[in-house]
């Protein structure tokens, strides 16, 4: 089976191990992700 | 999605709530709205123009803003179960021999991998990754843009007429009662985050000088004393907020076996953390070949 390294595990590492999870071996490595939010009150 | 305790209070001291517009993001979050992971909040919102309200809305009216229940953090928790995650463990180099292997900070080595995707914010993914990433360039040149998110918890409640509000021209720009937000603890706990060119002009600066400024602010825009908040501390997001809202292709490496994601590649957003995570899976998918 194919195995994934995802460094980060906010939303976006989170999101792909679920969508990849049970096709492929997924590890993710939680320390990197210093969290890009909070950027959803953005206005847009 | 970061939920801070500091008993009895709580804040949601990173993402505040997050809208759902594309149809994938939509479907992915359905089931944790059906098992009361996520909740829309029904916010009393307010604009400000410094000091002064200018627009009033009824969230409960209008297009659904999400938040996880009880905390921020509980999405993040509800995605993980079932995962593979080392915690604690941060990667700080990576070499390829046949394959990939990650050296952390504590000098432990994790090999034997055929793909590594980052998801830290550009500046880091930048760090980790060599020159020769086929997106080297693009992802150097995303900058990004730091805050800080002042907490303070009370005794008592205040009488504010708002639950979520903007403010604009000041140095705050997001204020909020965290305890108003649905499945939350009654104890009267109140958020703001700074503005982006106050956390850049002031970035290196002493937390409790930056916490008596932030603090200043928000009284003068509630115009209340918030001098008697039993609890009050400042958290510092380093990469918080692209500076330009750009969006980017799929940073997807074929032959370094290399790829990164992340809501900064689509300009920002929680939505688009996903988004930039299911389009990369979407082209992983055709790559590698897997149904």
């Amino acid at each position: 089976m194919i195995r994934v390294a995802i460094i980060g595990a906010g939303l976006s590492g989170l999101s792909l191990a679920n969508l990849l999870g049970h096709k492929l071996d997924v590890t993710l490595f939680e320390k990197n992700a210093q969290c890009q939010w909070p950027n959803v009150y953005t206005p847009c | 999605m970061s939920t801070r305790r500091a008993e009895p209070h709580f804040f949601d001291h990173g993402a505040q709530y997050f809208t759902a517009r594309t149809k994938p993001f939509q479907q992915f979050i359905q089931p944790f709205i059906e098992d009361g992971v996520i909740k829309a909040w029904p916010a009393r919102y307010a604009r400000f123009d410094d000091d002064k309200i200018v627009e009033r809305k009824d969230w409960g009216n209008d297009e659904p803003r999400y938040v996880g229940m009880p905390g921020m953090n509980s999405f993040a928790k509800a995605l993980s179960k079932q995962l593979n995650i080392k915690f604690n463990t941060k990667i700080t180099s990576l070499e390829k021999y046949n394959k990939w292997r990650l050296k952390d900070a504590e000098g432990g080595i994790h090999e034997g991998f055929d793909w590594v995707v980052s998801t830290a914010p550009s500046p880091q993914t930048s760090a980790l990754f060599p020159d020769f990433f086929q997106y080297s360039k693009d992802i150097q040149g995303i900058e990004m843009r730091a805050c800080f998110s002042l907490m303070l918890g009370f005794d008592h409640g205040l009488n504010l007429n708002f639950d979520a509000a903007h403010i604009y021209n000041n140095d705050i720009s997001w204020l909020a009662v965290n305890s108003n937000k649905p499945g939350r603890s009654n104890i009267f706990s109140l958020i703001a985050h700074s503005s982006e060119e106050f956390a850049e002009r002031n970035l290196e600066r002493d937390l409790l000088e930056i916490q008596e400024h932030l603090c200043g602010e928000t009284g003068r825009i509630i115009s209340c004393d918030v001098s008697i908040a039993t609890f009050k501390t400042v958290h510092r997001w380093r990469y918080a907020n692209n500076v330009e809202r750009k969006i980017f292709p799929v940073f997807l490496d074929i032959d370094l076996h290399l790829a990164a994601c992340g809501d900064w590649c689509l300009g920002g957003r929680v939505e688009n953390a996903f988004v930039s995570a299911y389009n990369l899976y979407k082209k992983m998918k055709s790559s590698l070949d897997i149904t």
